[in-house]
């Protein structure tokens, strides 16, 4: 049940009209939670119940640790929820893909066997799970958040507006909203009504034309391509994959608001960054914000323990970041360029060339973009070998037939333009339209969406972080 | 990955105060149930597309009818028009190309070709 599709539409006026008409705050948990379960069973419904188990379990392991006296045990039940959780990722995820290159491994040492591939199907959404799940478990360790009672742990991990796509909304952030009866306000209606039809336009006009119109074909055969199509197809999916998440994460926020809740920003126009470590503010921010606090700083010490040791944690949570992705070589590498640059960054911005080479910020933000969009084909590639052949085919000389139509530079250029409007444009509209008659505003919403529906592709690709 | 502060989140739907907030239930319901009807009214052939995108068992073909007699009804007092014109106009910009170039599938065609290879021979 993808966000825009007419089914996703039914089912949210159901558990709109549903939730708003109880007046006890269990029963409308209750019915959220069932509606979140309804909503991931229309995926896969075996995988509801291990939806079920990773939050009992994570409950159980808080209210454990809340119990107990002893440093040491509440250290290893912090720490055995972790494993449990990871292994539930590693197991669904990453199985098949260490399974096989073992098997490469052990053909390279002279010993012939078939991995044992056992298929494993990727329930959708376990990366954002397991990881709320991880981070509710070291928060109550640590004494950032209280043990919470089952019913909202359950709520936590399940609800449907952030389930499968995130944005990764911490206990701290959702827990003491579910506490007590949401109260809806003109503003963050409006904001999360435009937020919705804002996602809705990037997502299936931006995205769906960019990818089925020019970036796939050209990704799927990069060698019949001239450098024209090649590079303008790599500025293309940079767009494409920022307007499909950023879609999503709109639309969760909008969605969460509409039934009451606040989900975080998840990004912030992030290719007007002048660094690498900008860019990671500005992109999927409850991910880096999660990495940054869980990895970076909780497993591997942070900034402490001097210069090397700095730049090893850093490589490890890029390229532990990039697994996260998917279980690909192309994903770790993506990773790791993303780590080394963020290192030569540091060690730069630490050096005395700082001083005598200063770059103007917008040879920064240019350099930076091309960074981003370098890590992109590795991204986007279905293997390194296809993502070396697409670099070697951008710098081969040849003839460039071109097969970019004005429309896809049109959304091209205009994907990236949409990051110079100001950070507080949409609340200043919104600031505005709330004060409107309500059959006013939804004439005009009416006829936004409208406008949307007649220039989105036909049908709803899946978005792209569904399969992370 | 600087510094460890506690993360002020920043909430897009969190606005400045509003003067004289009330609870806002009644003002979203007005704008969710006019909005779905105005789509309903202009939109039907979403609705029909929707209803035959499903496996054809018998409530289904009798959803698909209802549907379907929406459709041209809403179609037969020209409510469906303003969208039609603007889809037909997005699909003139989807298929408009440079100067001088072929479009898109005629393009991969020809560049799928076997270099060296007589066209005319495939014709």
């Amino acid at each position: 049940m993808l966000f825009p599709t007419l089914s996703f539409g039914l089912f949210f006026l159901i558990v709109f009209a549903l939730a708003w008409s109880t007046s006890s705050n269990d029963w409308r948990k209750l019915i959220l939670l069932v509606a979140s379960w309804i909503f991931y069973g229309a995926w896969d419904w075996r995988f509801v119940p291990l939806l079920i188990l990773s939050a009992v379990m994570n409950w159980g392991v808080a209210a454990l640790i809340v119990r107990s006296d002893d440093a040491k045990r509440r250290k290893a039940l912090m720490l055995g929820g972790v494993i449990a959780n990871l292994v539930m990722l590693g197991f669904f995820k990453y199985f098949d893909f260490f399974a096989e290159q073992a098997g490469s491994l052990l053909e390279l040492l002279g010993v012939k066997q078939d991995p044992a591939l056992m298929q494993v199907i990727l329930p959708v959404g376990i990366s954002f799970f397991t990881f709320q799940g991880i981070s509710y478990a070291v928060d109550v360790y640590k004494g950032r958040v209280p043990a919470a009672r089952l019913l909202d742990i359950l709520l936590l991990m399940s609800f449907f507006p952030h389930l499968v796509a995130g944005p990764i909304v911490r206990a701290s952030d959702l827990v003491p909203q579910f506490q007590q009866k949401p109260q809806l306000n003109r503003g963050m209606v409006t904001m999360g009504l435009l937020l919705i039809v804002w996602g809705l336009f990037k997502k299936a006009v931006i995205a769906s034309e960019l990818a089925t119109a020019f970036v796939d074909p050209v990704f799927e055969a990069p060698m019949m391509h001239g450098r024209i199509d090649l590079i303008l197809a790599a500025y293309g999916y940079a767009v494409q994959i920022y307007c499909d998440f950023s879609a999503y994460s709109d639309m969760a926020i909008g969605i969460a608001a509409l039934l009451g809740y606040r989900f975080p920003r998840n990004f912030d126009r992030p290719y007007r960054s002048a660094s690498l470590q900008e860019f990671w503010r500005r992109w999927h921010i409850s991910l880096s914000r999660w990495l940054r606090d869980y990895l970076y700083i909780d497993a591997l010490g942070g900034n402490r323990g001097g210069k090397t040791r700095v730049y090893r944690n850093l490589m490890l949570t890029m390229l532990l970041g990039g697994l996260w992705h998917g279980a690909a070589w192309t994903f770790v590498i993506w990773g790791g360029l993303h780590g080394a640059a963020l290192c030569v960054e540091r060690w730069w911005s630490r050096a005395a060339l700082t001083r005598a080479w200063v770059l103007p910020h917008w040879a920064k933000v240019a350099l930076t973009f091309h960074v981003v969009v370098l890590g992109w084909i590795f991204f986007r590639a279905t293997s390194f070998g296809d993502a070396v052949a697409y670099l070697g085919g951008i710098f081969a000389p040849g003839v460039d037939t071109m097969t970019v139509t004005p429309l896809v530079v049109l959304l091209i250029a205009f994907g990236l333009a949409i990051h110079a409007l100001p950070w507080d444009a949409m609340q200043r509209a919104a600031q505005r339209l709330r004060t409107l008659p309500a059959p006013a505003f939804a004439l005009g919403l009416a006829a936004t969406m409208l406008v949307v529906d007649a220039m989105r592709y036909e049908g709803v690709a899946p978005f792209i972080y569904f399969r992370f | 990955m600087e510094t460890r502060t506690r993360d002020s989140y920043e909430f897009p739907t969190d606005l400045a105060e509003e003067p004289n907030a009330r609870s806002a239930l009644g003002w979203t319901i007005i704008v969710i149930a006019t909005t779905s009807a105005v789509l309903a009214l202009t939109n039907a052939g979403a609705i029909s597309g929707w209803a035959a995108s499903f496996d054809p068992q018998p409530a289904v073909i009798a959803m698909m009818r209802v549907a379907d007699g929406w459709d041209e009804t809403t179609a037969r007092l020209g409510l469906g028009a303003p969208h039609a014109r603007m889809h037909k106009a997005w699909k003139r910009m989807e298929q408009a190309r440079w100067s001088g170039n072929r479009p898109v599938v005629e393009q991969a065609a020809l560049d799928a070709r076997v270099p060296g290879e007589d066209p005319a021979v495939n014709e």
